[in-house]
């Protein structure tokens, strides 16, 4: 089967004994292709004596520690081939993640982001209320996570419109002339978390305005960091958009810019869900040894649809539990899962008494 | 900013140091670092604290009365006096640094000013309390006078007015804090003693070690040598390298890394999270894209190993510690001698007579190796630090011509 073919699949519709074969195969073929287009990544295998191996099993494969994204240009294509440079967002003093796509990969990416979009919204394009400013998108080389986020599901939506000006503060007449014209109709919404709940949510919520878009659908994305300090959860951001704006059709999504594409939508029961394009595994962390279903540990994410750069087997730093295979209540197949935050950082240490760090975080 | 010696100073402008030098290792200098080692000892709440009791045993009159003969043997029949105020610019990490800096260049005369980083830390604040309490005698006001110890940030404007007041700057790395540090004008007569990011490892003889009755010894001084500070001390054990036959080094290899890994588990050091095993693995892979390595993978989450055929291929900055081991085999100890660069520190050795590399450092004359010291030693401190001996860059000599 070609990828191309393997795609046509319903995402969520395989179950684990069909979707390893594929994933084995594709991952191998990954594995191979990657050590022969990119120098680096086939040091790194030859260094742990993994060279031209071929892998029995998904947990089997070497995992490249996300954050080597932001100290190396990791790529397996010419420089003339790269089309796009996704960056992850980060703030100025952070070093940022530098993906390089290909038109292949790039390709695939809208694919498959289409396919697991739909499966919650849909195959009609909806009016798309965009909780962000236009702004973000203005540099269009330089994608940042935000702006590639917006760009990416933007194709499911028509008529977009966005919901914040360039101050960060709800453009009223927008939103309202936008809600009138699509009264009666299905709207997806988007954004990310954090901005949902501080630039739209508090502001409704401080202006006491309450919205009817409850025949809706809201996507978000971006993570729970900042959320979690304010002590907000899932069940919280739920139910204060539903008093807010009556919505109750909310998804959540895990995913990185550095596997753009196969990402990991949360149903109607609150699990994210691995798509047949992906695979999660939990280690041990200390031992990174895979833990079993129910345990907590280290996320890896896995995707069959880096091509351009080695970022098909990854190691995040992100916590999570896997639930449940093939069996959760809202009938998807596939692994579906729980994060629970990110690795608290490591110490500096060292003799040095640093005016700015330098490689890697210690020191 | 906050002044925490003298007590009761609230301002450097309303300070001004006494800068009149004392005669070296006069009496109450002696004294004075003697009750401050009684304290330490005396006090409970060093107990857990290694690093500390070390120090107070370094200051012990009976070993101050060694350097005090190690100085006088310097000394000879030459005029040795203080430089007049030293500004010190303590590691944020190795607490107990400053203190050594500080004292060494206290017992010979001078007047001190230190800089600790703004980070609080319990040993450190355990530390500074006991200090103050025995300066608030009324016997030490003299030293009272001479003393003005500072926590701050990286605020500029008041290291470049303390680097003014000093006769000698002394910059306790790392090599960014010393370039920046440089860019503050220190006086035209002042001196300035810097102490770069180093890197240290292991020389461990296998046929010695085969025959090792008490390996268990042998494995817990390692340990303190590599695993204290998180490995990331200037003089943390990060390499070994195995002299002896190929078969004799792999023996020696297995029987030590099973020792070992059983130790580090026993052990099972806290200070090593979850986030370092991640950062272990970035190193890994980072140092594996520049150098043709070998990446030995083991369960074990305190040691990660990385063999190397030469020194040369060691990537000093892309080291993390908590735990990550070079390793090298060879059966020609002088080879490493060769490969031995400026960023090299301590050499902790096993099985080695001392003169034989004391052979090996003539033969090769290498640019880099501040100290030579059997493995448990690495962390101990010497007044020689290195390459030079604190006692006497902290002094100035009046050439007297008869």
């Amino acid at each position: 089967m070609t990828i191309e073919e393997y795609l046509e699949i319903e995402p969520y519709s395989l179950t684990k004994e069909r979707k390893k074969d594929y994933l084995l195969s594709e991952l191998n073929h990954l594995t191979r292709m990657h050590s022969l287009k990119s120098e680096k990544y086939k040091n790194i295998l030859s260094a742990y004596g993994l060279l031209d191996k071929t892998f029995k099993r998904i947990e089997d494969f070497p995992s490249l520690p996300v954050r080597l994204f932001k100290d190396h240009t990791l790529k397996s294509c010419k420089d003339d081939e790269v089309i796009k440079t996704l960056t992850s967002s980060g703030t100025t003093s952070q070093r940022v993640s530098k993906i390089y796509l290909d038109k292949e990969t790039s390709t695939l990416q809208t694919k498959t982001l289409v396919k697991i979009i739909q499966n919650f919204i849909g195959k009609k394009r909806l009016p798309m209320l965009i909780i962000d400013t236009k702004s973000i998108l203005k540099d269009r080389k330089m994608f940042s996570a935000r702006g590639a986020g917006i760009l990416g599901l933007s194709t499911f939506g028509r008529k977009h419109t966005y919901a914040l000006n360039d101050d960060m503060e709800i453009d009223f007449d927008c939103i309202n002339k936008f809600l009138t014209e699509h009264q009666d109709e299905k709207i997806l919404i988007f954004g990310f978390t954090f901005m949902i709940w501080k630039y739209f949510h508090q502001a409704l919520k401080d202006k006491n305005i309450f919205l009817n878009i409850s025949n809706s659908v809201l996507i978000h994305s971006g993570g729970w960091k900042k959320l979690t300090e304010e002590a907000v959860d899932n069940k919280i951001f739920k139910e204060s958009l539903y008093k807010q704006i009556g919505i109750t059709s909310i998804h959540d999504f895990y995913g990185m810019v550095e596997q753009v594409g196969s990402i990991f939508v949360e149903c109607e029961e609150g699990n994210l869900h691995a798509p047949i394009f992906a695979d999660i595994i939990i280690r041990d962390k200390m031992t990174l040894e895979v833990l079993q279903h129910g345990e907590e540990g280290l996320i890896e994410v896995l995707s069959i649809l880096p091509r351009s750069y080695p970022g098909h087997v990854l190691l995040t730093e992100d916590i999570g539990t896997i639930l449940g295979e093939d069996d959760c209540q809202c009938q998807r197949k596939g692994k579906y899962f729980q994060v629970k935050g990110r690795l608290p950082k490591a110490e500096i240490r060292g003799c040095s008494d640093t005016h700015t760090l330098k490689k890697g975080n210690t020191r | 900013m906050t002044i925490v010696s003298p007590p009761g100073i609230s301002s450097i402008d309303t300070f001004s140091i006494n800068k009149s030098v004392l005669i070296p290792f006069t009496e109450i200098l002696v004294d004075f670092v003697n009750d401050i080692s009684k304290s330490i000892l005396k006090d409970k709440d060093f107990k857990e604290h290694p690093e500390i009791l070390a120090l107070a045993f370094w200051m012990r009159k009976s070993h101050i009365q060694k350097l005090k003969v190690h100085f006088s043997q310097l000394q000879g029949e030459k005029i040795f006096l203080g430089r007049g105020v030293i500004f010190h610019l303590a590691p944020s990490n190795v607490d107990t640094i400053f203190v050594y800096s500080w004292l060494i260049s206290l017992l010979v005369g001078n007047s001190n000013i230190v800089r600790l980083s703004a980070k609080k830390n319990l040993q450190t604040e355990l530390l500074l309390d006991t200090i103050n309490s025995i300066l608030a005698q009324k016997k030490y006001s003299i030293l009272c006078e001479r003393v003005l110890i500072l926590q701050y940030g990286h605020e500029d404007e008041i290291t470049k007015k303390l680097s003014l007041m000093a006769d000698t700057r002394v910059i306790w790395g790392g090599d960014q804090t010393i370039e920046h540090i440089r860019m503050l004008p220190i006086k035209a007569t002042a001196t300035e003693l810097t102490f770069a990011d180093k890197f240290s490892f292991a020389l461990i003889k296998s046929d010695e070690l085969l025959k090792e009755q008490n390996l268990q010894r042998l494995i817990r001084n390692f340990y303190n040598d590599a695993f204290s500070f998180s490995q990331m001390a200037c003089s943390s054990i990060r390499l070994i390298a195995w002299v002896g036959t190929e078969k004799d080094n792999h023996k020696a290899k297995k029987i030590f890394w099973k020792a070992l890994g059983s130790y580090t588990l026993q052990k099972a050091p806290t200070e090593i999270t979850p986030a370092d095993i991640v950062n272990k693995l970035v190193a890994e892979c980072s140092i594996a894209i520049e150098s043709p390595i070998k990446i030995e993978k083991n369960s074990n989450p305190y040691i990660n190993k990385i063999n190397i055929s030469r020194l040369t291929e060691v990537k000093e900055d892309l080291h993390c510690g908590t735990g990550l081991f070079y390793e090298l085999e060879t059966n020609d100890l002088i080879s490493i001698f060769q490969d031995i660069n400026k960023k090299h520190q301590t050499v902790s050795h096993y099985g080695f007579n001392p003169e034989e590399l004391k052979q090996a450092i003539y033969k090769t004359l290498p640019s880099g190796i501040d100290r030579i010291v059997p493995i448990g030693k690495s962390l101990e401190f010497s007044h020689i630090w290195d390459g030079t001996d604190l006692l006497q860059s902290f002094c100035r000599e009046v050439d007297l011509w008869n």
